[in-house]
């Protein structure tokens, strides 16, 4: 079932233990869905050493060879060395953007020159944020810090992912914000969270993410139970990503 | 379009929603659907908005199903009055009223006298997301217990995540589709019985459509399940 619109998802994943089956389910997923571009990255474990960060940026840039896959290079920005990793995902390695989860906070001192190297070159920062009642994890940022870090960066384009994890937690923080974008991917597939975020946001900087493998339905029924103005859903669909990526305005198209 | 088993009108305490009212129900759901009162889960008496749901409905596509909090002193009362009125099954949750399953066993039990499903409700959101109402987890081995003791009577598993449903089995058991939401191709990696599947979407929580993508092509076996369980229930399709 096709969706005959161009459809790039800005956030997905393969995961370290199950990378090759990951990329096949993405293929699976992009051919069956009508998907034209996934932007993935490769996760392992939350608090993820030299050794393991090496090996999930080589196991994402593997696919880099194939049109379908952009990229994300994965730093944990508390590691030494940490900055040498984003250029050599960048300079070498093709990546566009990076990519960071939960190995610590957005807004530690150690993100710092990520960031500005990131502003430098065009790079979005996809940061994993998710305001949780039940199981925050350490070095899961919220809101509250991508806040933080995007004031001090007003350079860098943020990606800020899941709606927040919790919409009403973390959208009316980054309202202000023009260098915080989002996305709803993994954000459940709650009715209401992308009219909400189209009302705080507005339709330019919220862009389309799934979270694949963890699910595609997901985000695209958010999509389709919206109700979207056709030029809010080519906007949110593709357009924001190519802005994002490419610096390349909906004529692009 | 499959019957749909997971369907809501009003209010959310915690949330506006847009497409809360029963008329957008109604008109996504023409090929059937049983319908619940949302407010019913909050109010003390929720029979304040069950029997106008139930007045609603009648003479529609959609069935009714009656919200009790079994832990009430009159229930049992209230279901019998709900079942004269036309409802067609009743929606329990544990989570939010406090109790564990197997203390709804005597009105899971005049359930099944009267003819009614029983829907078990795992969550009405993410735990995840709840930042104003925790609502206790509910243990899908409890609620098969509680079939265990209700042999006349059938239990619809609602709204449970697929890990939560894999190995679930009984002779009186039925699981919805509502909380097959994650991962891609979800249906692929459940290990439940095929033939006790019944479509939900969890609207206006959760997003119809994203339930309608999720399902797999040979989706019409999902009608037949529909019929097993009206059949199962009352004895008739």
């Amino acid at each position: 079932m096709p969706m005959n619109e161009p459809l790039i998802d800005a956030h997905a994943h393969i995961w370290r233990a199950s990378a090759q089956a990951d990329a096949a389910l993405l293929r699976r997923a992009a051919e069956r869905y009508g998907i034209s571009r996934i932007y993935v990255s490769c996760l392992g474990s939350h608090r993820p050493g030299p050794q393991e960060i090496d090996e999930c940026n080589r196991l994402a840039a593997g696919l880099l060879s194939d049109p379908l896959f952009g990229g994300y290079v994965t730093v944990a920005p508390e590691q030494p060395g940490a900055l040498d990793v984003l250029r050599r995902g960048v300079e070498t390695q093709g990546f566009r953007g990076l990519k960071l989860w939960v190995s610590c906070l957005c807004d530690e001192p150690d993100c710092d020159p990520l960031y500005d190297y990131c502003g430098k070159w065009g790079l979005p920062v996809l940061v994993h944020t998710f305001a949780k009642t039940v199981g925050q994890l350490p070095g899961e940022s919220t809101a509250v810090h991508l806040r933080r870090a995007a004031l001090r960066h007003p350079e860098t384009n943020f990606l800020m992912a899941h709606l927040g994890g919790n919409c009403y937690h973390g959208l009316p923080l980054v309202t202000d914000l023009p260098n915080v974008w989002t996305d709803f991917s993994g954000s459940g597939c709650r009715m209401d969270d992308l009219p909400y975020a189209l009302d705080l946001l507005g339709p330019d900087r919220i862009v389309f993410g799934t979270d694949m493998p963890g699910s595609f339905a997901m985000s695209y029924g958010q999509v389709l139970s919206a109700g979207l103005k056709p030029e809010d859903r080519r906007k949110i669909l593709s357009g924001n990503a190519r802005r994002l990526f490419e610096g390349r305005g909906e004529d692009a198209l | 379009m499959p019957f749909d088993f997971g369907l809501f009108a009003g209010r959310w305490p915690f949330r506006r929603l847009r497409k809360g009212e029963l008329s957008h129900r109604f008109a996504e759901a023409p090929e059937g659907g049983l319908a619940a009162s949302l407010d019913a889960i909050f109010y003390n008496d929720p029979w304040e908005a069950d029997a106008p749901l139930l007045a609603a409905l009648e003479g529609t596509a959609l069935l009714g199903a009656v919200t009790l909090d079994a832990g009430l002193p009159w229930a049992e009362g209230r279901l019998r009055e709900a079942a004269r009125a036309g409802a067609r099954a009743l929606r329990l949750y544990p989570g939010i009223h406090g109790y564990a399953p197997e203390d709804a066993a005597p009105l899971c039990r005049l359930a099944g006298e009267l003819g009614l499903g029983v829907a078990v409700t795992a969550r009405m959101e993410d735990a995840r997301l709840e930042y104003l109402l925790r609502q206790k987890p509910v243990e899908p081995r409890a609620v098969k217990a509680l079939a265990e003791k209700c042999p006349g009577t059938q239990f619809l598993l609602s709204n449970f995540y697929l890990s939560e449903l894999c190995g679930l089995e009984g002779d009186n058991l039925w699981a919805d589709t509502a909380g097959l939401c994650h991962g891609l191709f979800p249906f692929e990696n459940l290990s439940f019985p095929r033939e006790r599947l019944l479509f939900a979407s969890f609207s206006p929580l959760q997003c119809r459509e994203s339930a309608l993508l999720n399902l797999p092509e040979d989706a019409a076996f999902l009608a037949e399940n529909t019929s097993a369980f009206w059949e199962a229930c009352y004895g008739k399709s």
